[in-house]
């Protein structure tokens, strides 16, 4: 009970770091879920916009606005530096402004260009696409038919055709999309409040004083050593617990199926590898300041090496080679099926090799823990 | 006093590796990291790539001119839009699986049917050049048979079919369409990683006047003890002390910013001595938020510096380092905290100068720096002041 009770104090000491690395995570997972259900039917990427007509007056234009409308997300954003801004941070991928007089220069065959400032990204592309086939529509028809409203009855016509399209997923993509970026930057928090409590800690009691103190004490050094685990191991637990509660709050209903259990059980797994490498850590007897150093260091590095920060694909192969060696991209890799896997079965075989080398690294640092602390013991 | 102080304060800095850590090698250990999280991801972002797609290569496929020619176009040349495998329904069906390809296309007659597996961009341009194939298909079938309608009208019975539906195929697949495209070349949200790290650096530079000034106050160190209770000036030695600081930390802003730019090849725009001026700035406002937190916290020497390192990273996030949209969503939804964020107004600051021509949003940012600098050194300053001790 001594040892818990200096735990605890530990953990009090530091608890405003605590909840910094708690509310970076709800911060971050919060944003990143807005998105809505799909369960297994085709919903079509809405690029998000924003359309300044110039030409209201006109029905052709406002027709345009309105296809526009139809098959985009349109913002509502007013003031030239707050659109540059949603421009620059992705919020939205284009403004499309249609020019004074599109309307009438169309029905002359004049052919008039909307202009379109954009980031030059997968969506803005998709979006000159949409507007493409409205405008070469519209100029095609314009060439023969001279009546406003009979143009834009054809041209509505001919823009509403749509192929048929199935989808092959019977996932709720969306849901589990929530549950995949929640658990990737949890593993940021959890390692940080991990790492650097139970590194705290054990540093203390492997201050060489404190140390000589415990063993000339009447404590048996099996139960003082026991006691420690436990402490470690509950600390761990309760980290768990609550990252999971959490998830279910940000997330719902998806955490209590099987795949659910599964980022839960690969949350715990990563947990323990995280605690074993902290027991590592611990064994240096490194100055409290050069821990927050190193935690900050190992857990920023592995985050951004191992898709934490930016998604798993999107990195080099030559850094996805380099982040094997991080107990975080087996974790990550583990998130990664649980959340595309169609058959969670079929892919049992690749879950438990990932999970089996995040134990792997566990007796890993513990192996190595007990070298080094057996060293530093004779130094002393 | 002041060279004193100055020279003495230098050496403590230096031999100090805690502080050369946090102020020289983190953000330097940050940079490389950075660089190789982000060099692919900016290339994979920055463009739109071809869409990987199949297409039963069936017998109603070959027949169907439409969509056998439009395809083989928007599959051809550096601008393509598609990369396209045409195969049989099996090998399709297999590659859709194995995540190869966004997803197949099948033909069956005039009916087409577009197979994905999710609903990402790629599917989603994919089924809407089907669609734009389909709504083609659709105008040359109208504009071919009101011109047939016409010719029948005229009187003409020697139609000739196939030039009119020729004709009109023509016009509508090869008909150009302008858009005037006035987007700027400064498009590369990445970079705001990397002015949130100098802005990191510039505010890590508060662990080193924090350092300092804990040897200036008695309740901390002995060193301060004997300062308190000797004769000379307190702002001299103070000055001292913060300029050794100021210049030990300019240094690490060099080294930085000499690996961005020659290492890492970050756009900086083309303003230089606004680029110096705010890193100043910057590193003032750390300097003065380190002796805030040296006065008003009243902890040990380790608390102090953790309590710092965590506000410093808490800025950091919201500035958008750990990810890059963060910084816009504060600044709409609670920008009142990125106003009074000094990371937040130094990211900003160089993000003004890299994609605005205009210098009224780094004016801003600057005279920001210099309230939150002038306010912290006021506020330690009363701190400091009222220092009296009975007993220590």
């Amino acid at each position: 009970m001594t040892v818990f009770s200096a735990f605890l104090k530990v953990i009090k000491k530091n608890i405003v770091m605590i909840i910094i690395y708690t509310g970076i995570v709800i911060i971050f997972a919060g944003l990143n879920m807005q998105t809505d259900n799909t369960n297994g039917k085709f919903v079509s990427e809405k690029p998000s916009v924003l359309v300044i007509n110039n030409d209201k007056g006109s029905e052709i234009s406002n027709n345009f606005e309105k296809y526009l409308e139809d098959n985009c997300e349109i913002a509502e954003i007013s003031g030239d530096e707050a659109i540059s801004d949603a421009l620059f941070y992705r919020e939205i991928c284009c403004v499309i402004t249609i020019p004074k007089n599109f309307g009438r220069d169309t029905l002359n065959g004049k052919s008039p260009a909307p202009e379109i400032r954009s980031t030059g990204e997968g969506d803005a592309a998709f979006t000159k696409i949409l507007m493409s086939r409205y405008i070469r529509v519209l100029n095609v028809y314009a060439d023969d038919i001279s009546d406003e409203k009979e143009l834009i009855k054809s041209v509505n016509e001919a823009v509403s055709e749509k192929a048929e399209v199935e989808m092959t997923t019977k996932l709720n993509i969306s849901s589990l999309a929530k549950a995949s970026t929640y658990f990737n930057f949890a593993a940021y928090s959890l390692m940080s409040c991990i790492l650097f409590i139970i590194c705290l800690v054990l540093s203390s009691f492997n201050n060489l004083m404190i140390r000589k103190r415990t063993i000339v004490s009447s404590k048996n050094y099996k139960k003082y050593n026991f006691d420690l685990f436990m402490s470690s191991l509950t600390y761990v637990l309760a980290v768990c617990f609550f990252f999971a509660v959490l998830g279910y709050i940000m997330i719902g209903d998806t955490l209590l199926t099987v795949r659910g259990a599964m980022y839960i059980l690969n949350m715990f797994i990563f947990s323990v590898t995280t605690l074993a490498l902290a027991y590592f850590l611990s064994t240096f007897l490194l100055p409290k300041n050069a821990i927050t150093g190193l935690v900050n260091v190992i857990t920023l590095g592995s985050s951004f090496l191992c898709g934490v920060f930016v998604p798993i694909d999107f990195l080099g192969e030559g850094i996805k080679a380099i982040a094997h060696i991080f107990p975080t991209y087996w974790y990550i890799q583990n998130s990664e099926i649980i959340t595309t896997a169609e058959n969670l079965g079929a892919e049992l075989p690749s879950l438990v090799s990932n999970s089996l080398i995040l134990i792997g690294f566990t007796i890993l640092f513990v192996i190595c823990g007990i070298f080094v602390s057996g060293k530093k013991r004779k130094i002393a | 006093m002041f060279i004193h102080n100055f020279k003495y304060s230098l050496l403590l800095l230096l031999k100090n590796k805690q502080l050369i850590f946090w102020t020289l090698a983190f953000p330097l250990i940050m940079c490389v990291l950075f660089n190789m999280a982000f060099s692919d991801v900016t290339e994979k972002t920055g463009k739109s790539d071809p869409v990987n797609i199949a297409v039963i290569n069936d017998d109603d496929f070959k027949s169907n001119s439409i969509y056998k020619d439009t395809l083989k176009t928007l599959g051809e040349g550096d601008d393509r839009v598609f990369n396209i495998k045409y195969v049989s329904s099996d090998k399709a069906k297999k590659l859709l699986e194995d995540d190869e390809i966004a997803g197949y296309l099948s033909v069956n007659g005039d009916d087409v049917k577009v197979t994905v597996n999710s609903t990402g961009i790629d599917e989603t341009i994919f089924c809407y050049v089907i669609d734009e194939i389909k709504s083609d298909s659709s105008v040359i079938k109208d504009i071919g048979e009101s011109k047939i309608e016409h010719e029948i009208k005229n009187g003409n019975m020697n139609i000739d079919y196939e030039k009119i539906y020729n004709d009109v195929s023509r016009k509508v697949l090869k008909s150009d369409v302008s858009i005037k495209n006035n987007s700027s070349d400064n498009m590369s949200d990445f970079v705001i990683e990397y002015y949130s790290l100098i802005a990191m650096a510039c505010m890590y530079s508060g662990i080193l006047s924090m350092t300092l000034i804990n040897y200036k106050l008695a309740n901390i160190t002995s060193v301060g003890k004997r300062t308190s209770i000797s004769p000379a000036k307190k702002g001299g030695m103070l000055l001292g002390s913060l300029s050794a600081a100021f210049l030990v930390q300019l240094f690490g802003l060099l080294l930085l910013y000499l690996m961005m730019i020659f290492y890492v090849g970050v756009d900086f725009g083309n303003n230089l001595p606004m680029i110096i001026l705010i890193s100043i700035l910057g590193s003032i406002s750390g300097l003065t938020l380190g002796i805030a937190v040296a006065v008003f916290f009243k902890m040990g020497e380790n608390a102090k510096t953790t309590a710092l390192i965590g506000i410093v990273m808490a800025g950091c996030f919201l500035s958008g380092m750990m990810g890059i949209t963060m910084k816009n969503v504060i600044d709409k939804s609670i920008p009142i905290l990125n106003r009074i964020n000094p990371v937040a107004m130094i990211t900003d600051g160089l993000y003004a100068l890299y994609y605005y021509d205009s210098m009224d949003r780094f004016i801003i940012n600057a005279v920001s720096l210099i309230i939150f600098s002038a306010v912290m050194l006021i506020i330690s300053w009363r701190g400091l002041r009222r220092q009296r001790y009975d007993s220590i």
